[in-house]
């Protein structure tokens, strides 16, 4: 298979559409890559990964710079389950290595559906009442403050139900490691729903966890060889730039409208990921 | 057991006055003096841009190459650290464009490294350990990714 310059740019221009619209739904580019260099481009499955797993690091640690600095992101929390997440990581990794390449194909559709259904069903509370901090939770100093720029006072909380986000968080490094992506929904999922962290804190630290979730695996990927620079560069360029133009173009609209458009072409997607994986080619 | 669980309530009590002198890198409040929320956030943002600059100028070299215009996807190109090096230095641009996404992936590592020094400016030796697990996750990654491959 040869790549050209005119499929480089295209590859280029898809990413960044990609890009925009994972920065405008929220759920980061990584997820509609491998979909879209397999799918679209004829690419194999285990490029697909390597080159989304880099543009994962990219548009996490672009982000999270901002969030870091705006004070949101509990940084012992991450670190804490970064323990978890990494060692994931690395079991994805190579559990990609030894899954047929249609088994993978499943998986993703399979994953990429439950992530949607966060867009539709809000899950956990914006700020979490009568929370009070686990064992772990005051054996780490996991619990802290964060200041609230629309209710205009810090906001303390603290941490529940550690150890089972501990669980959620391998669970979610393995998905990571297994399909490229940051697998921020169940990121999210951990802190969130379970150890009743405020929307803020959750969706923040979780994306500042994304980027060391995926250099874990990232590395493996690349000594394997699956990180073909010809497919990576213009991903993660592209992600790169889709992401500061969605950021821009969050300022100006609501994202509702748009969420609820790209529900079913994320259903449609996922759905032709499992058909692949099966067989069948639309 | 018994003294775990009476530090951990005593850690509640007096919940206030230790975050007040401890936790710069929680959320909230922070020394000013010692923001390590600002320098990290400038690590990442660093990293991100620096290796962009080197991925993009590596793939403007692969357009301006001769023959590089079509690339065989099957073909070998670099993908460890020597080999890297050396195509570097013969002026590849496959091997820039494979630097520049080496620094990408090493720039989370790099702000796992350096929290590690913020921790220990906090004399916060659980966090300082914590984060030396992580790192330690981290290369172990990278020496198994090279066996494995």
């Amino acid at each position: 298979m040869h790549i050209s310059l005119t499929i480089m740019l295209l590859i280029f221009l898809a990413a960044v559409v990609a890009g925009i619209v994972g920065s405008l739904v929220g759920l980061g580019g990584g997820i509609l890559i491998v979909p879209l260099l397999t799918l679209s481009f004829g690419l194999p499955i285990q490029y697909a990964i390597g080159a989304s797993i880099i543009a994962v690091i990219a548009t996490s640690s672009g982000a999270a710079a901002a969030y870091v600095r705006d004070h949101l992101t509990n940084l012992r929390i991450g670190m804490f389950l970064e323990v978890a997440t990494t060692t994931g990581a690395i079991c994805g990794a190579f559990l990609a290595g030894l899954l047929a390449p249609n088994l993978l194909f499943i998986i993703f559709g399979v994953i990429l559906l439950i992530s949607t259904a966060p867009v539709i069903f809000k899950l956990g509370e914006e700020l979490p009442q009568n929370v009070h901090n686990d064992r772990w939770a005051n054996l780490l100093h996991l619990s802290g403050s964060y200041p609230d720029k629309r209710l205009g006072q810090e906001v303390t909380y603290q941490v529940t139900h550690t150890p089972f986000g501990l669980v959620i968080m391998y669970i979610a490094g393995l998905l990571s490691g297994l399909l490229g992506i940051g697998s921020g929904v169940f990121k999210v999922l951990a802190m969130d729903s379970v150890m009743k962290l405020p929307m803020k804190v959750s969706t923040t630290t979780s994306n500042f966890m994304i980027g060391v979730t995926a250099a874990a695996s990232a590395g493996i990927y690349f000594a394997r060889g699956d990180v073909q620079p010809m497919v990576a560069a213009p991903v993660a360029l592209g992600v790169l730039l889709g992401a500061l133009i969605g950021a821009r173009l969050l300022q100006h609209m609501s994202n509702k409208t748009l969420r609820l458009i790209f529900i079913p072409v994320m259903t449609v997607i996922a759905l032709q990921m499992v058909l692949r994986g099966i067989g069948i080619s639309i | 057991m018994q003294t775990k669980a009476g530090s951990a309530k005593a850690l509640v009590i007096s919940n206030g006055a230790i975050r007040q002198d401890s936790v710069a890198l929680t959320p909230g409040k922070l020394k000013p003096e010692v923001d390590m929320n600002t320098i990290i956030g400038w690590v990442l943002q660093a990293g991100v841009i620096v290796s962009s600059v080197i991925i993009a100028l590596g793939t403007l070299l692969l357009l301006l190459s001769p023959g590089g215009l079509t690339v065989d996807l099957g073909q070998a190109y670099p993908h460890s650290i020597e080999q890297v090096w050396t195509g570097i230095l013969a002026f590849q641009p496959q091997a820039i464009i494979a630097l520049g996404l080496l620094c990408l992936i090493a720039t989370p590592v790099l702000r796992v490294a350096i929290s590690i020094f913020a921790f220990a400016r906090e004399h916060d030796r659980m966090y300082v350990l914590i984060t030396l697990l992580v790192l330690a996750i981290l290369i172990t990654s990278f020496v198994l990714g090279k066996g494995g491959a």
